[in-house]
C-alpha cells in the first residue's frame, strides 16, 4: 500500500465532499435567493419612494412656478441622471393625466402602458404615495401621483430592476468560490491529519513510525501557519487605522513597519532559536511559540495605536519563528538524506496550503467583522493547533549540538565569497524584496486604495499562491531535468522582475491580477532551483563549514530580503506613486536577474543533491 | 477498519461545516450590508434635499440661523418618512439651531456627534450610531466650501435590527439544513469509496504472501 495509492484515496474521498458541498450550496443559494428577494424589495420599494417623491417636488415646484406639465425641459436628462445615481431603477417614467408617457428614462417594461392606463382611469386614484411594487416581466413599478392642489396632473412611475436585487447574491459568488477552494485544501489537510500517517503502518510498512512521526508535523503547523497567514491581506491596512505621526518617517514607512519588524525578528531569531529548540525539546519549543503567537493575536487585536501593534505584532514574530524552527528541526530530527526531500516537501506543503487558504479567508472575515476580531480569530485557531502539536512526540532535549550550528565566523566568510553572495545577494535576497514588497505591502493597499475590498486583495495573494504551487513541483521537475539551474534562477528572477512593470500601463484590478500570476510564474522557477544551487555552488563550504552552517547563513540572508523588503516599497512610495514603485521595484529585481545571469557564467551546476525549497 | 470509516466522514463533515458555514454567514454579512446600503441612502438623499435648500438659502445671502423655511422642510421630510426619528441641524460649536424637536434647539449635541462630524471632514457623509437609532450626517458649506454646519438624521434601527435578525434565522435554517443533507448523502458516498478502499486492502492482503496470523493483525488494526 504505497503512497501514491494514498494521496488517491483521499483525493477521491475530496471529491466527493467538494461534490456534495456545491450541490448544498448551490440549494442553500436557490433559497437564500427567495429571501433576499422577499426582504430587499421592500427596502428599494421605499427608497423608490423617495427617490420619486423627490423627483416629484422638483416637478411639482416647476408646475407651480407656471410652466406647462407638458413642456417642461430636461426631464428625461434628470430621470437618466437618477438612474444612475440609483443603480437599481430600470426606469423612470412621468405621464399624463390620461396615462400617457411623456417624459421616460430607461427601458419601460411589457405591459407597463396598460398598467399606467389603468392607474390613471382608476377613480379611486392615489391621494398619497403609494408603496406597492407592481411586479411586471423583470421590473418591479412604483407609482406616485402628482397632484397640483386639486388637479390630477399625472403619475410618475419608477421601475425596480429584478436582475439587481438577483445579482446581489451574486455579488458574493465570487467570495463563495474562494471558500470552496480552501474547503478543498482543508479537506485534504484533515485527511492527512486524520488518517494519513497510521494507514501505512497498520499495513506494515517498513520504518512506519518514524514516518509517522514525520507525518504529525503537519496538521498542527498548518493550523499555526494558517493563522498567521490570514492576516497577510490585511496587517498594512489595520497599520493605517492605527496610524500615528512618527518624526522622521513618512505615512508610508510607518505602515509598512509592523511587516519589517516581523519579518527582520523572524530572520534574526531562527540562528538562536534552532539551538534553543534542540535544547530544551522541540515539542517544548513548538508549544511555548504557539503559546505566545496566541498571546500576541490577542494583545493584537486589542491593540489602541501603533506602538502597541508593533510591540504585539514583534511578540508575534517570536513565537511564530519558534514554531518554524521548532518544526524544521523537528523535520531534521526525523529523517536521514534518504527522505530528507519529502520531510521538507511535507514542512513546504503545509505553508504552502496554508498561504493559499489563509489570506483570502483573512480578508473575507476583516471585510465582514473587523480587523480586531480576524485577530482574535487566529489567536483561536493558534491556540487550536496546541493541543495537536502536544500529539507530537516530546523530542530530544539537552545539549544542542554544535555541529552545523551557524556561527559568526562563518557569516563572515560567507558573505566574502563571491559565488555564494552571487546567490544571496543576486537572487535569493531579491527573491525575498519582491514577494514581502508586493504581495505583503503593495498590494493590499492599492486594491484598497482603488475601493477594493480586503477579500479582493485575499484573493490576489491566493492566485499567487495557487500559481506557486502548481508550478514549483514542475521547475523542480525542470530543474531536475539537466537544465542548468542557474538559468532558471535568472529566468525566474527576470519574469519576476518583469511582472511589476505592467502596472505601468494599467492600473486595473485585472492588472494587479496578471501582475500575481507573473511574479508567482517567476517565483516558482526561481525558488526550486535556489536551495539546490547552494549545495551545487558551495560544496566546498560545505565540507568545511557543515551543511548546517552554510544553509543557515543562506536563509539568515534570504530572510531580511523578507524584512527589506517592506521598507524598500515604503521609502518609494513616499515618493512615487503606486504605479511608479511597483516599476521600480520590478525594475531593480530584473536588473540583479540580468547580473545574476552574468555572474553564473563562472558559475558550475553540480549533480543534483537533495535540499529543502525555502518558502 | 470502522474507526477509520468514521474518522473520513467525521474529516468530511468538518470540511462541509466549514464551508457551508462560512457561507451562510457571507450571505448574512451581504445581506446586512445592502439592507443598511439601501436604507442609508434613502436617507442620504432626504438629506441632500434639505443640505441643497440650506445651500441655496446661504448663497442668496441668508445667514446660517436665518433661514426662515427650514423648520417647515425639515418637518415635511420628517412627515414624509415614518422611519425618520429626528432631523437635527447645528452649527460648528455644536449648537443645535433647527431641529424637528423644537425644545432642542438651542441645545449642544453629543461630543460624539461632533467628533464623528470632524472625523469625517473630507467625506461626503458622517455615521453615528447607538443603541436605539442610526444617524447619517452631512456637512452643509456655504458658497466658499467654507463648513457652517452639519445636518443629522436619525432614523429608527428597530425595522432594520428586525428585518437582518429575521434573514439570519432564515440563513441558520437553510444551513442546517443543507449541512444535514450534506451529511446524510457523505455517509452513503463515502461509503461507497470506503468499500473500495476495504476491496483493495483485502486483495493486497491476500497477495502479499504474509503468513495468515499476520495478515490477520493488520486487519485488525484498522
Amino acid at each position: 500500500m504505497d503512497r501514491t495509492y494514498l494521496q488517491k484515496l483521499f483525493w477521491r474521498i475530496t471529491a466527493v465532499v467538494m461534490v456534495v458541498i456545491v450541490v448544498a450550496l448551490a440549494g442553500i443559494s436557490f433559497f437564500t435567493q427567495r429571501i433576499f428577494e422577499a426582504h430587499l424589495l421592500p427596502d428599494f420599494t421605499q427608497k423608490a419612494v423617495t427617490v420619486g417623491a423627490s423627483a416629484r417636488s422638483l416637478i411639482l415646484r416647476a408646475v407651480d412656478y407656471g410652466i406647462d406639465y407638458r413642456q417642461l425641459y430636461g426631464v428625461d436628462a434628470a430621470f437618466a441622471e437618477l438612474r444612475q445615481d440609483n443603480p437599481e431603477l430600470a426606469y423612470i417614467g412621468l405621464t399624463d393625466a390620461a396615462g400617457q408617457v411623456l417624459y421616460e428614462s430607461g427601458v419601460r417594461a411589457a405591459g407597463a402602458a396598460e398598467l399606467f392606463w389603468r392607474h390613471s382611469a382608476s377613480a379611486a386614484y392615489p391621494a398619497d404615495i403609494s408603496a406597492d411594487a407592481v411586479r411586471l416581466q423583470d421590473q418591479y413599478l412604483v407609482s406616485l401621483p402628482l397632484l397640483s392642489g386639486e388637479k390630477r396632473l399625472g403619475m410618475i412611475h419608477l421601475g425596480l430592476a429584478q436582475a439587481h436585487i438577483n445579482g446581489i447574491l451574486t455579488e458574493g459568488l465570487l467570495d463563495i468560490v474562494v471558500v470552496l477552494l480552501v474547503a478543498l485544501f482543508f479537506t485534504f489537510e484533515l485527511l492527512h491529519f486524520i488518517a494519513g500517517g497510521r494507514l501505512p503502518a497498520q499495513f506494515g510498512a517498513t520504518a512506519a513510525s518514524e514516518e509517522a512521526t514525520l507525518d504529525q508535523i503537519r496538521a498542527p503547523l498548518f493550523v499555526f501557519l494558517l493563522a498567521e497567514e490570514m492576516t497577510r491581506s490585511f496587517v498594512p491596512s489595520f497599520a493605517n487605522h492605527l496610524l500615528v505621526a512618527i518624526p522622521g518617517l513618512s505615512k508610508q514607512v510607518v505602515i509598512g513597519l509592523p511587516i519589517m519588524l516581523f519579518m527582520l525578528i523572524v530572520a534574526l531569531g531562527q540562528p538562536y532559536l534552532g539551538p534553543w529548540s534542540e535544547r530544551v525539546g522541540r515539542r517544548r519549543a513548538m508549544l511555548t511559540g504557539a503559546a505566545l503567537t496566541t498571546f500576541g493575536f490577542i494583545a493584537t487585536a486589542l491593540a489602541g495605536n501603533l506602538y502597541h501593534l508593533l510591540l504585539w505584532r514583534s511578540v508575534c514574530a517570536v513565537g511564530y519563528a519558534m514554531v518554524f524552527v521548532a518544526a524544521q528541526g523537528h523535520v531534521l530530527d526525523h529523517t536521514d538524506k534518504r527522505n530528507r526531500t519529502r520531510g521538507f516537501a511535507l514542512f513546504v506543503g503545509a505553508f504552502m496550503v496554508a498561504i493559499i487558504c489563509g489570506p483570502p479567508i483573512g480578508g473575507i472575515l476583516a471585510d465582514n467583522i473587523g480587523y480586531r476580531w480576524s485577530f482574535a480569530v487566529s489567536a483561536m485557531i493558534v491556540a487550536i493547533s496546541v493541543p495537536i502539536f502536544l500529539r507530537l512526540p516530546p523530542g530530544r532535549g539537552g545539549q544542542a549540538s554544535s555541529e552545523g550550528a551557524m556561527r559568526l565566523a562563518d557569516l563572515l566568510k560567507l558573505v566574502t565569497n563571491g559565488r555564494f553572495m552571487a546567490l544571496a545577494g543576486l537572487a535569493a535576497v531579491t527573491a525575498k524584496i519582491i514577494l514581502t514588497a508586493v504581495c505583503f505591502y503593495l498590494i493590499p493597499l492599492y486594491i484598497v486604495s482603488l475601493g477594493g475590498s480586503q477579500a479582493m486583495a485575499g484573493r490576489m495573494l491566493l492566485a499567487y499562491a495557487m500559481v506557486m504551487f502548481i508550478l514549483v513541483p514542475l521547475a523542480a521537475r525542470l530543474g531536475d531535468m539537466r537544465i542548468r539551474r542557474d538559468r532558471l534562477v535568472a529566468l525566474g528572477l527576470c519574469i519576476s522582475g518583469l511582472s511589476p512593470l505592467i502596472m505601468l500601463i494599467s492600473g486595473s484590478v485585472w492588472m494587479v491580477f496578471f501582475m500575481v500570476l507573473l511574479l508567482g510564474l517567476g517565483q516558482a522557477l526561481a525558488i526550486a532551483a535556489q536551495g539546490v544551487l547552494v549545495g551545487d555552488l558551495c560544496a566546498d563550504e560545505i565540507r568545511q563549514m557543515g551543511e548546517g552552517a552554510v544553509y543557515g547563513v543562506y536563509r539568515l540572508l534570504e530572510r531580511t530580503g523578507n524584512a527589506l523588503g517592506p521598507l524598500l516599497a515604503s521609502i518609494l512610495l513616499s515618493f512615487l506613486d503606486f504605479a511608479h514603485t511597483f516599476a521600480t521595484i520590478g525594475a531593480i529585481v530584473l536588473l540583479s536577474g540580468f547580473l545574476f545571469a552574468l555572474a553564473s557564467g563562472a558559475l558550475k551546476a553540480a549533480a543534483p543533491l537533495p535540499s529543502p525549497v525555502s518558502p | 477498519m470502522q474507526s477509520l470509516r468514521v474518522k473520513f466522514i467525521l474529516a468530511a463533515f468538518v470540511a462541509s461545516f466549514f464551508a457551508i458555514g462560512m457561507a451562510g454567514l457571507l450571505n448574512y454579512f451581504k445581506f446586512k450590508s445592502t439592507a443598511d446600503g439601501v436604507l442609508l441612502s434613502r436617507m442620504q438623499m432626504i438629506g441632500a434635499n434639505i443640505e441643497s435648500n440650506i445651500r441655496y438659502s446661504l448663497a442668496l445671502g441668508l445667514a446660517f440661523p436665518e433661514i426662515s423655511t427650514l423648520p417647515e422642510l425639515i418637518g415635511r421630510e420628517k412627515a414624509a418618512d415614518a422611519l425618520i426619528r429626528d432631523i437635527d441641524i447645528f452649527d460648528n460649536e455644536g449648537r443645535i439651531a433647527y431641529s424637528t424637536e423644537p425644545g432642542r434647539v438651542g441645545q449642544k449635541v453629543a461630543e460624539q456627534w461632533q467628533g464623528n462630524a470632524i472625523e469625517a471632514a473630507n467625506k461626503a457623509f458622517w455615521r453615528l450610531e447607538d443603541d436605539a437609532y442610526l444617524g447619517v450626517g452631512i456637512g452643509l458649506q456655504n458658497n466658499f466650501g467654507v463648513t457652517v454646519g452639519q445636518l443629522l438624521i436619525r432614523y429608527s434601527r428597530a425595522s432594520f435590527d428586525r428585518e437582518v435578525m429575521d434573514t439570519g434565522r432564515h440563513l441558520l435554517l437553510y444551513a442546517v439544513c443543507g449541512l444535514a443533507g450534506a451529511l446524510i448523502v457523505l455517509v452513503v458516498a463515502l461509503g461507497v469509496v470506503y468499500r473500495s478502499f476495504v476491496g483493495d486492502t483485502k486483495i493486497l492482503a491476500a497477495g502479499d504472501g504474509r503468513p495468515a496470523a499476520l495478515r490477520q493483525e493488520s486487519g485488525e488494526g484498522c
